[in-house]
Order: C-alpha cells, then sequence, then structure tokens
C-alpha cells in the first residue's frame, strides 16, 4: 500500500501513525510529486494534527530532539524518495531506540544522514548566499535552493535584522519568509520575482552606488597571482550565481 | 552618506589589506541585544573571489600610509602606490550597510602605522566604540594589535572586539632583521601576550560573575608568510607549536609568498607563489591541533622540510611503519588517529559503531573512510587489505600523485641526443 499525503510535515507524521495503527504500508509520497503507475495501490491521507503530535511525540521520546531535527531536515529535502526513507528509518529507530544512529554503516541510517547533511549544508549555505537590496522599506532577497530551506534560516535572520522589514523570496516553491521586530511567517507570494511586488519601490541612488561598492570591494580583494576559478565555482556553484550580485 | 570618494578608498585599501589571510568568522556565538546582528559560532563565509578565498568579512586597512619599510609589503613606504585613509564614521557606516545587505560577516580591520603605534591603535579603537556602542552592531569584529601600542589602547580593543591578532609574518629572527629591521621577535610577542592575559584575566572573573565582560572571545590568532627567506618548514611548524602552547592563539595562518617588491634580499618578482608547500603546512598544523601531534615527531634537522609528494600524515606513517598495521576493531581513538586516510570524524563514527557492532572493511568507506590510503595500515577483524608487500617504496607507488607528463619539445630532443 502505498500512502500519499499532502505535502506538509504532520500529513507525513500522519501517514507514519496509520503504518502502527491502521494498516502496514511500504511507501509514502507527498501528493504533488508523485509518480505512479496504474497498478499501485495508493490512498490520500487526510492530516490529522492529533494522530501527528503522538508521533511527534514518540520520536522525541524515544530518540531524541535531535533525531527529531534530523527527520524534519530530511523532510525539507527535494529527494522523491524522502517520505521513504523516513517510514523506514523509524521501522528500524522504534525497535532500537537511541542506539539507532551508532549504525553508521546501515543504509537506514546512511540515507537519513546523508539528506540531512545536505539540507542542512544548504541551510548553512544560504546564511551566506543571500544577498539583500533595500527596496523602500524593506530588504528583499530572492533566492532559488535545492531544498525548502527557508524555515531553517528564517530564525537567523530575524534575529540579526531585528530593526528592519526582511523579506526572503524562494522563487521556485513561491513562498517568503516575512521577518520583522524579531518574528516571522512564511507565506505564499504568487509572483515569481520582484516585479510584482516592488513596482512602486524601484532601486534608488544609495542602493546602486552600495551595490557598486560590492562589485569593487569584490573585484579587489582577489590576489591576482593566486586566480583561481575553479575553486571558487566548487564553493559557489553556478546555481547560486545568478541571484549572487558580485557574480552578475 | 557615503560617496563616490568613499567608494574610491574602498578599492584601494581593499587592494591594500588583501594579503592578510585570516577570514574566519567563527568563535563566538551571540544572540542580537537590541540592535542590529548577531554572531555564529561556527562562522559564515559569504561569498569567494576569483582566488578560490571566502569572503566573511569586510577586510580594510584603515591607512596605507606606513611609517614602516618591512621589505616584502606592498604598503611599506618606499612603495610608490596610491595611498588613502578612512575615517573612522566611514568605516562604521560601510559595515553596517554592507552588513544589512547580507555582504558581509563583520569587519577586518588591520592599519599600518601611520604616525606612531598610538595614534594608530587609537584610530582602531574609535572604529569599535562607534560600532558597538553608537550603532548597537553585534556582529563580528577582528582587529589588529598594533604592536608597540599602549597596553591600555590593547584592553580597551580586547573588550570590544571579538577576535584580535598580530601578524609575526617570519618564523626566525634572523628573517626579521633581514626584512623587516624595525620588528623584532619580542616587541611582536608583547601584544600578544597582553591580550592572552587580558582572555584569562575575563575567563577568570567571568567564573565568579556571570556578567562579567569578555575579552576577545574568539581568541586571536597570526599569520607567517611562507616563501619569502630561506626558513625551514621545520623553524615554521616549531614556531606555530610554540605559539599554541604559549599564547593559547586559536589559529596560525600561512601564506605563500607573493612577490609583490623587487628587492635584494627577496626572492625574484618571476617567483611562483609555494601553494603547495603552504597546503602541506596547513595539513601539519591541522596535526598539531586535532590530531595530538607534536612538530618533532614531523619534522627534524635530518628532515626539515615536509613531503611535497604526500600529506604530512602519511609522510609520518611511512616513516614509522613498524607501528602499523592497527586492528581497527581494537584500536584505540588515538591510534585511530594516526592512520592515514581516517579523520576526526570518522575515528568518532569507528568508535561509536565498535558498541554496537563488529566493523567490517566495507562498513569502513560506508563511514568516510579515505580507503585507498588507508587500507596499507590496517587490518579490519584480523585480514590486512593493502598488498601482499608493506614497504615504503611501494605504498608511496600508490599513493603518490602520477608524476607530470609533458609533450617533449624538438629542442628538449636535440638536447638529449
Amino acid at each position: 500500500m502505498i500512502l500519499l499525503y499532502d505535502d506538509s510535515f504532520y500529513g507525513l507524521l500522519t501517514c507514519i501513525f496509520e503504518h502502527y495503527y491502521v494498516e502496514r504500508i511500504q511507501e509514502i509520497y507527498g501528493k504533488t510529486v508523485f509518480q505512479g503507475s496504474l497498478i499501485d495501490e495508493t490512498r490520500f491521507v487526510v492530516t490529522d494534527e492529533e494522530k501527528a503530535q503522538r508521533v511527534e511525540r514518540a520520536i522525541r521520546e524515544k530518540l531524541s530532539y535531535e533525531g527529531y531535527i534530523a527527520l524534519y531536515r530530511t523532510f525539507l529535502s527535494n529527494d522523491y524518495h524522502k517520505d521513504c526513507y523516513i517510514l523506514k528509518y523509524l521501522k528500524h529507530a522504534f525497535k532500537l531506540g537511541k542506539k539507532i544512529d551508532q549504525y553508521y554503516s546501515e543504509p537506514f541510517v546512511i540515507n537519513i544522514r546523508k539528506l540531512n547533511r545536505k539540507v542542512g549544508f544548504e541551510a548553512h549555505r544560504f546564511l551566506g548566499l543571500i544577498r539583500f537590496e533595500q527596496r523602500g522599506p524593506f530588504l528583499y532577497a530572492k533566492i532559488e535552493p535545492d531544498h525548502d530551506i527557508l524555515p531553517l534560516i528564517a530564525d537567523h535572520f530575524s534575529d540579526r535584522l531585528q530593526e528592519e522589514q526582511v523579506i526572503i523570496h524562494d522563487i521556485k516553491r513561491k513562498k517568503a519568509v516575512l521577518a520583522n521586530e524579531g518574528r516571522w511567517i512564511i507565506q505564499e507570494v504568487s509572483s515569481e520575482d520582484d516585479k510584482g511586488i516592488f513596482a512602486e519601490y524601484p532601486i534608488d541612488q544609495q542602493e546602486e552606488l552600495l551595490q557598486k561598492m560590492w562589485k569593487g570591494y569584490f573585484e579587489h580583494i582577489a590576489i591576482e597571482g593566486r586566480y583561481n576559478p575553479k575553486c571558487q565555482q566548487n564553493f559557489v556553484p553556478k546555481k547560486y550565481q545568478k541571484n549572487l550580485l558580485e557574480f552578475k | 552618506m557615503l560617496s563616490e570618494a568613499t567608494m574610491e578608498k574602498l578599492t584601494v585599501l581593499a587592494d591594500a589589506a588583501k594579503y592578510d589571510v585570516s577570514c574566519s568568522s567563527s568563535g563566538v556565538g551571540r544572540k542580537n541585544t537590541g540592535g542590529i546582528g548577531n554572531s555564529a559560532s561556527c562562522g559564515i563565509c559569504h561569498s569567494w573571489s576569483a582566488d578560490g578565498r571566502c569572503i566573511s568579512l569586510l577586510k580594510i586597512l584603515m591607512t596605507n600610509v606606513c611609517a614602516y619599510d618591512c621589505a616584502y609589503c606592498v604598503n611599506r613606504v618606499s612603495n610608490d602606490v596610491k595611498r588613502a585613509s578612512f575615517t573612522p564614521e566611514e568605516i562604521a557606516q560601510l559595515t553596517i550597510e554592507f552588513y544589512r545587505r547580507n555582504y558581509i560577516e563583520g569587519l577586518f580591520l588591520s592599519s599600518a602605522v601611520e604616525i606612531s603605534p598610538n595614534n594608530t591603535m587609537e584610530r582602531i579603537v574609535k572604529v569599535l566604540q562607534l560600532l558597538r556602542r553608537q550603532y548597537h552592531f553585534g556582529g563580528y569584529i577582528h582587529v589588529k594589535a598594533i604592536p608597540g601600542a599602549d597596553p591600555l589602547l590593547i584592553k580597551e580593543a580586547g573588550y570590544l572586539a571579538d577576535r584580535m591578532s598580530v601578524n609575526i609574518e617570519l618564523a626566525t629572527e634572523d628573517s626579521l632583521k633581514l626584512l623587516a629591521p624595525q620588528k623584532s621577535i619580542e616587541k611582536l610577542y608583547l601584544p600578544m601576550q597582553e591580550i592572552k592575559e587580558g582572555i584569562n584575566h575575563a575567563k577568570e572573573e567571568q567564573g565568579i560573575y556571570r556578567h562579567a565582560p569578555s575579552f576577545v572571545p574568539a581568541g586571536q590568532s597570526t599569520q607567517m608568510i611562507v616563501g619569502a627567506t630561506v626558513d625551514t618548514d621545520q623553524s615554521i611548524l616549531f614556531r606555530s607549536e610554540n605559539l599554541y602552547n604559549h599564547f593559547n592563539l586559536k589559529r596560525v595562518y600561512y601564506s605563500a609568498y607573493m612577490p609583490v617588491n623587487e628587492g635584494a634580499k627577496l626572492p625574484s618578482l618571476q617567483t611562483e607563489p609555494p601553494l603547495l608547500r603552504e597546503h602541506r603546512l596547513y595539513q601539519a598544523d591541522w596535526l598539531l591541533r586535532f590530531y595530538h601531534f607534536s612538530a618533532d615527531e614531523l619534522l627534524s634537522v635530518q628532515q626539515p622540510n615536509l613531503d611535497m609528494d604526500v600529506d604530512p600524515k602519511m609522510m609520518w606513517a611511512l616513516r614509522h611503519l613498524e607501528q602499523f598495521p592497527i586492528e581497527i576493531n581494537k584500536a584505540s581513538y588515538q591510534e585511530l588517529l594516526r592512520i592515514p586516510g581516517i579523520g576526526v570524524t570518522s575515528a568518532r563514527r569507528i568508535m561509536a559503531q565498535r558498541r554496537v557492532q563488529m566493523i567490517t572493511y566495507d562498513a569502513l568507506k560506508k563511514m568516510g573512510v579515505v580507503l585507498k590510503r588507508a587500507r596499507f595500515f590496517l587490518t579490519c577483524q584480523g585480514r590486512y587489505y593493502g598488498d601482499a608487500v608493506m614497504n615504503e617504496e611501494h605504498i608511496r607507488r600508490q599513493v603518490a600523485p602520477p608524476q607530470q607528463h609533458h609533450q617533449v619539445s624538438l629542442y628538449e630532443l636535440g638536447a638529449i641526443s
């Protein structure tokens, strides 16, 4: 049996609940990404907050808070099989308990570890690889990360820029973090770039000068004798460069 | 308001500062305290320049007008370069504006010595005060301690900055005499000693009063040039070890000498920077700090330089084959760390998994052990996975990079026949 859910984390946890209390399941997929064949037996599971919270509590008690976070991060990845990996991991984890993470060479641990690392790494990368523009009263940035990292980076920026009105726009997933005074929310945004929202706030002179300064600084800080573009590209892959001011 | 004139200065003073290697923004975790900025203890890189080095901090000089004439330095008084000076207010504004846009993680402020060490240090402290007290800036700040400045000024800076550094640049007294005759090791050690004492003092106070202010919480660092003089790797690495042990330094940076000046005492302008040697020194430095090695295990008077073909740990292992192979399932953590191809992470994983499961050879690969190097030095459940012979010659052939081949030109052929 394959379960489908509404792409929310609690939806996934509800599916896990179904596995233990309703029927054995083999696979889980988000309903928007699922590519099944006709012979697959599928069922859509309606998210149930109460059931999900029971699973959440179980994970946090039987594993650890860190283990719970690792699963959440895995859930944020764009891997097609992420939900199946989480299911498999939890089947073992509820038997083995906290010890599970010491099984470094078992595939059910390795898969989670890998995705957790990938998502965590990208989130960390984006703490640096975001460039804000002053647009009227807002600091606006657009990003196109591989994984859905907005919930992982929001805390950092909302704490750092408490006195600002910050917008971080994930144009791939059409949603944005809005942060102000140390609080933040994630909201759906219909437009794919800054044109729609910011037509009334063009880039002003001071902003232009600062952008020029940063580009100038970026050029001058490199040592010509150590020129090494390949090394540079390893750290800043091409896919991130299009949204970075200094690489445009 | 920032203007085009500031832009001009920025390019000049960034150019002048780029030979400083340090870029890290790590070591301090701090929440925003009601202004702008916080600090992540892991450090955050914001971009990478065309030379592949990370840009984390806005790295600039306060001024490049210098009274000293150190032979290796691009800013020496006898050089004909464009000179410029920032005002403290300009630096503070620039830092805040860059920081708001997430271009940078904080400020790295160094300076040439313009009038006197005291005058320069005073201006650095002025910037610190502006940023911390007026702008309530909570981001990362790294400043230089100017040798010869008053201890009170260094103390004031230490309570406001996150990291401080004094560059000793040359590893031996002789080299200093040759290239920077106005400096001496004792004079350079003095501010380091002051910073170390400040840190210790603040730590003691924090033990008694919970809210006692911290002093240079991210520690101090320094840098040494590699390849400007005849200094061997041994003298450089021994100097580093000494600095780590005596001044509790967080980092020693190495910078391959880039010939920027002409001079009788210097390598010629055509010299390529010794990048590989720099890399090997960093590897050796890591062995000192994370692998429980000491400098005299790696280098001696008979073998004063690191091996360029293989990394320092491999070099050490090849000289001590009698200590290998080591059984993965029995070795202690310290012993595991000595095996080439096993790092801190994989050693920890091995220790953890051993508690629940025997480790097989296949498992090693999945844990991230580099078997290309490690297989010659370990046994797994009693079995050796290297080749039939275990001698230096053979292992070296397997792990060293292949010789670079190049197309022979007709002239070379002529020379052979």
